[in-house]
């Protein structure tokens, strides 16, 4: 076990290093890579480039001692070989010079504007060229025009490759490329045409070079400064560093440029000698080379768009694909399905995204130390958990998961087992383990892998976003299962307790029915024996025993009520509330003209709001409490009962005042207690039961009940009862 | 013919003492001479149903009137009122329950089941006489049975 931490902790890959890891081939192409004019010159460039140049020179050794020997006047071969550079030299420009609209480096447009230049003042050249078109050549060309030309053409382009070289550093790109090259074109026309006027009409100002076809004594010394100027131009630019693959090509053609003019117009004696055709040769050589380099070029460039869009295509393609996973899996959180489902939904896909041969959603029970398949796929086949469990050290590091690292796991170097022998068998060399993490707490991995043990950066963000996004639908879905149980237990628990209180509730009614029936049965007996005794024994019974026999049926009948009323009171608190609107005021006159009987009490009765309630019931509070107040002030030599209301913020309050006995605000808190009398039977009869109905139905309807009193200054009872209720 | 046979009122009461108020109140109105008492549910059935101890009873003379108490052992009232109106028969003699219950859910019962009348005794021995006084004269005298 201690050898196999190792090895995991070996593997361990640290987030950073695959971040941190650029890859040439996947980074986007930048602009140096692209242009030969900015590509660093290879290896393989050096080696080609040199063996063109020791080709020339090889051939030059061997040409250039025949270089004088007359051959036979070919005048067609001029305007061949006049034309094809024409050619070339105008495209290697217009290429240059769309280079130049891309990259604006003040080099390219020197390079440019020097094949230009060739361009045109060989057309000049041929133009002039004796014997062509005319014997004594065009524009007005004099003998000495032609061999000008030439001068003029081959310290050109020498010059202008120096002014590529020296401005090749300019790191200041041209604003404005359009311009820049329509304004190059136009000064390399004037000079092209400043150079054929001072050819023809000043060729009188310059020292002759020909005599006939052959050279004068001015041409080596004019030949061999040209041919210097060359030289310093290949100095100037090899000095130049870094080569790029351009400067490489550029090198190639000055070395032919050298020994074309050193063949055609330095070792030869004059025109179609041998050193005039060869060097001609060199001289087309040296106009292909960065022609047919830049078009290779070209071609590259397009085979590379067309791999870089292919490859945007796929990328493009696999975002979707990861967007589309992403969105799955939400959809799946939304609908609440369980946490299987979603895994199942999302597993196969998300392996095709990865390009793996196998991924699989692990569960893990930490405590158990077991990992747990939530679902898993191979290349041919989804399976879908719960129910295959192994043990948690195929994960990894789990300490480092947890802090949300992800881990590397090489399945060769597991320890043999069936799940390691299932992996190897599904092609799964090594594997990498990504947490899922939500609220902290390690719930899961995915883990994915096959033969390779390459995890680019993309993939494990792949990883990584489905991994969090699962985590968090465990997570829901663990909640979710929670609060359902949570419920489920309210539920019991409620059914419980309603169990509880209609079983006591019964015992209740079985109480109260026992005792409406069997307590009244032997009052009954004790009354009615009473009064047989009276009846049958009155003879034999003085005063006394008369009086005696009616406090035993006063008793009786006493108890009577009490039981009566004990009843009505328990049986309110089981009775049903049915809310209705009341109409009070109706209610007060019902009850007043029940309740007066002889009373000889004024009673007023104010405004009263209607209120909402079981009218049935709150009709036994207005009795109470209005029988209460006639009865209290029934001794008054004016008894006065006055009954009113008023709104109070969320409540009406109703009150019953009197002018009778009133009470002790003392007692004030016994009043409403079940059989508690502040009176004696004897100043006023009573149960004491009233006041606690008055009480239990106001409470039932969410009112409050009160009262206010002094001995002998009557009394008042308030109740509210809640507005709302209406 | 036997002290059952001819009989007017059919007293079905558990209660000794309140039996004999009943009869008290019946005789002063002489209509005690044609009362059979009866102590519980299970008595009151093989009377009206001819069995048991009443098997030889006459099956033509049927009780104007049955005074029925409601809680009583063996077998309670409501269920001999249930009995005595689910029988052809017996479905015709008027039953009043005399009862110290003063429940709703046995009046309501009662009424379900066809009770001619429902009384709560009341507690005071006057209002206890002439309660029985007036139940025994309006259905043994002024009531009219089917013949």
């Amino acid at each position: 076990m201690a050898t196999d931490a190792a090895h995991l902790a070996e593997l361990k890959v640290d987030e950073s290093t695959i971040r941190g890891e650029t890859r040439a081939e996947q980074r986007a192409p930048a602009q140096s890579s692209l242009f030969l004019s900015t590509m660093p010159a290879t290896t393989s460039d050096r080696r080609l480039a040199f063996g063109f140049v020791v080709c020339s020179v090889a051939l030059f050794a061997a040409l250039a001692p025949f270089a004088q020997t007359q051959l036979a006047a070919v005048p067609a071969f001029i305007p061949l070989y006049q034309s094809a550079l024409v050619i070339c030299d105008l495209l290697t420009a217009t290429l240059l010079f769309g280079q130049f609209s891309i990259l604006r480096s003040r080099a390219i447009l020197a390079l440019a504007s020097a094949y230009l230049f060739t361009a045109c003042i060989t057309v000049a050249h041929t133009l002039s060229f004796p014997g062509l078109f005319a014997p004594g050549g065009l524009i007005g060309a004099g003998p000495q025009s032609t061999a000008w030309l030439y001068m003029f053409w081959h310290s050109g382009f020498p010059l202008l490759v120096i002014a590529y070289s020296l401005s090749k550093g300019g790191a200041v790109p041209v604003a404005a490329p359009r311009a820049a090259i329509a304004a190059t074109i136009s000064l390399v026309v004037v000079c092209v045409v400043a150079a054929t006027l001072l050819a023809t009409a000043g060729a009188d100002l310059l020292p002759p070079i020909m005599s006939g076809n052959r050279y004068t004594a001015w041409q080596p010394a004019l030949m061999t400064s040209t041919w210097i100027l060359s030289g310093l131009a290949l100095v100037v630019l090899w000095r130049r560093l870094p080569h790029t693959a351009l400067d490489l090509w550029l090198v190639v053609v000055l070395c032919a440029w050298l020994f074309d003019i050193a063949l055609a117009a330095l070792l030869n004696a004059g025109r179609f000698d041998l050193g005039f055709y060869s060097g001609r040769v060199y001289g087309v050589l040296a106009a292909t080379f960065v022609l047919v380099v830049l078009l290779l070029e070209n071609s590259t460039l397009y085979a590379r768009l067309a791999t870089a869009h292919a490859d945007a295509q796929r990328a493009l393609e696999r975002h979707a694909e990861r967007l589309r996973i992403l969105h799955e899996i939400d959809l799946a959180m939304l609908s609440e399905k369980p946490t299987e489902a979603i895994a199942a939904a999302v597993i196969q896909p998300l392996r095709e995204l990865l390009g793996v041969s196998r991924a699989i959603a692990n569960r893990f029970h930490l405590a158990a130390g077991e990992v747990e398949w939530i679902a898993a796929a191979g290349r041919r086949r989804t399976h879908i958990g719960p129910g295959v469990r192994y043990s948690i050290r195929m994960m990894g590091d789990v300490a480092a998961l947890q802090r949300g690292e992800v881990q590397v796991v090489d399945t060769r170097a597991l320890p043999p087992g069936r799940e390691t022998e299932a992996l190897l068998a599904s092609g799964v060399d090594v594997y990498m383990v990504v947490p899922m993490i939500a609220g902290g707490e390690l719930l899961g991995a995915l883990s994915f892998g096959s033969e390779s043990d390459v995890f680019p950066p993309e993939q494990v963000g792949i990883a990584r976003e489905v991994a969090a996004q699962l985590a968090i639908a465990i997570s829901q879905a663990r909640l979710l299962e929670q609060v359902r149980g949570h419920a489920t237990q309210l539920e019991a628990r409620v059914l419980e307790r309603t169990a509880e209180l209609e079983a006591v509730n019964k015992d209740l009614a079985s109480f109260s029915y026992s005792v409406s029936h069997d307590l009244r049965a032997p009052l009954r007996a004790v009354d009615g024996y009473a009064r047989m005794l009276e009846e049958d024994y009155a003879a034999r019974l003085d005063e006394e025993g008369r009086r005696l026999l009616t406090v035993v049926r006063a008793s009786a009948g006493r108890m009577g009520q009490l039981i009566d009323d004990l009843l009505a009171f328990s049986r309110l608190s089981r009775q049903p509330l049915a809310r209705h609107p009341v109409d009070t005021k109706a209610l007060v006159e019902e009850v007043i003209g029940e309740v007066r009987g002889e009373s000889r009490a004024r009673i007023e009765v104010g405004e009263l709001q209607a209120a909402g309630g079981d009218r049935a019931l709150l009709k036994q509070v207005w009795v109470n409490l209005i029988s209460n107040a006639l009865k209290y002030s029934s001794k008054r030599e004016a008894p006065r009962v006055e009954i009113g209301s008023q709104v109070e913020g969320e409540e009406n309050v109703y009150s019953v005042r009197d002018n009778g006995a009133g009470f002790d605000m003392r007692y004030a808190a016994k009043l409403f207690g079940v059989f508690q009398r502040l009176h004696s039977q004897e100043e006023f009869v009573g149960t004491g039961v009233g006041l606690a109905i008055v009480q239990r139905v106001v409470t039932r309807h969410g009112g409050r009940v009160w009262a206010e009193g002094k001995p002998d200054g009557g009394a008042c009872f308030y109740f509210s009862l809640p507005r709302a209720a209406q | 013919m036997s002290e059952a046979d001819h009989v007017e009122i059919l007293l079905v009461e558990d209660n000794p003492a309140d039996a004999e108020m009943t009869l008290r109140a019946l005789r002063r109105n002489n209509l005690a001479n044609k009362v059979y008492w009866v102590k519980d549910g299970e008595q009151a059935l093989e009377f009206m149903f001819r069995s048991g101890a009443y098997a030889s009873r006459d099956p033509v003379s049927t009780p104007k009137l049955v005074m029925l108490d409601i809680k009583m052992p063996k077998i309670d009232g409501i269920e001999v009122l249930r009995r005595i109106k689910a029988n052809e028969e017996t479905r015709s003699v008027p039953v009043v329950v005399m009862t110290s219950s003063n429940e709703e859910r046995d009046v309501m019962e009662s009424y379900r089941l066809g009770v001619n009348s429902y009384i709560v005794k009341p507690v005071q021995f006057e209002s206890f006489l002439e309660t029985v006084a007036k139940i025994g004269l309006y259905w043994v005298i002024t009531n009219r049975v089917p013949k």
